[in-house]
């Protein structure tokens, strides 16, 4: 079965065609988290890295980022991060030592044998506060320090706008099955 | 002595008008054309700003904001609402050129117009 990947223009044009043709169709929706060190802050564009400005620094775009104070990562199981520390190194982009968890959202409609997919990443928030927090590095009775938290973005942000009569299936996993028939 | 008025069982079913008839499915078909909704997807050569005063001006409000990653490249991705129709709008994060906003929209068939029509198209 060929799969083909669609962005959302394609994907929302695909989905209206259908639904003015008349078609009977199925939308699956698949939605993980992952946190897997895919995005770090030396790879987020500017716009996206000035939110967590407060706690790093880097000159531009792909270089290195060092911590500009001490904190905690409280997502990453209170994590602690000292000044300076080397948090992405332009050397090693693909392996970041702070990282930003992440939804990945998985859009498909099959019909006519095909399966179209439109994925995306949606970055969790970065909250930054200061709190309170004891530890080996803060000392027994604890001391004021940054504290770094995710939250996930809203669902509603998260889909795709599509008219009540499009019912969308909650899926875990979509095994592509390979179709040998046309070979013969 | 006959009772003046006859009990309500023994009535005749009021008979309805045509006219009455034909103002009913109008009624009913327009009702019908409003809560049905349409999707419309469309990529617009406008700055963003234009995209949000369009929306404003027809009483659509910012819900929520989420970065995204489409492509290999990052998105900030605007849910706005009325009622229950809604608008999503991703634009390109960056100074990257041309910058064209991805408009999506589920509503009324006269809301999609107002939106294309607003964002010049």
């Amino acid at each position: 079965m060929p799969l083909y990947e669609c962005n959302e223009h394609q994907f929302v044009e695909n989905i209206r065609r259908l639904i003015e043709a008349g078609e009977k169709f199925l939308v699956n929706r698949k939605i993980i988290l992952h946190d897997d060190a895919k995005y770090g802050p030396a790879t987020l564009p500017d716009e996206e890295f000035k939110r967590y400005s407060a706690l790093c620094t880097r000159k531009s775009l792909n270089s290195t980022v060092h911590a500009r104070v001490p904190f905690v990562d409280a997502f990453h199981g209170g994590r602690m991060y000292g000044e300076g520390d080397n948090l992405h190194s332009a050397g090693s982009l693909l392996f970041p030592r702070m990282s930003v968890p992440y939804y990945r959202v998985e859009y498909s409609v099959n019909v006519w044998g095909g399966t179209y997919l439109f994925t995306f990443d949606a970055l969790f928030d970065p909250k930054i506060a200061i709190e309170k927090r004891a530890g080996r590095r803060l000392g027994r009775k604890g001391s004021l320090v940054h504290v770094i938290k995710y939250n996930p973005p809203a669902e509603r942000v998260l889909a795709i706008n599509l008219p009540k009569q499009v019912t969308v299936f909650d899926v875990k996993h979509m095994v592509r099955v390979i179709d040998h028939s046309s070979n013969f | 002595m006959e009772p003046l008025l006859e009990p309500l069982s023994a009535r005749e079913p009021p008979v309805p008008r045509p006219i009455f008839i034909l103002e009913m499915r109008i009624t009913g078909a327009l009702k019908a054309r409003k809560g049905e909704q349409k999707l419309k997807s469309i990529s617009v050569l406008v700055p963003l700003e234009t995209v949000q005063v369009s929306l404003s001006e027809i009483g659509f409000l910012l819900e929520d904001a989420a970065t995204i990653v489409a492509d290999g490249k990052f998105w900030n991705r605007l849910l706005y609402s009325r009622g229950e129709e809604t608008i999503s709008v991703s634009e390109e994060i960056g100074d990257v050129y041309p910058k064209d906003p991805i408009i999506t929209i589920c509503g009324s068939k006269n809301t999609i117009s107002r939106v294309i029509t607003g964002v010049g198209g």
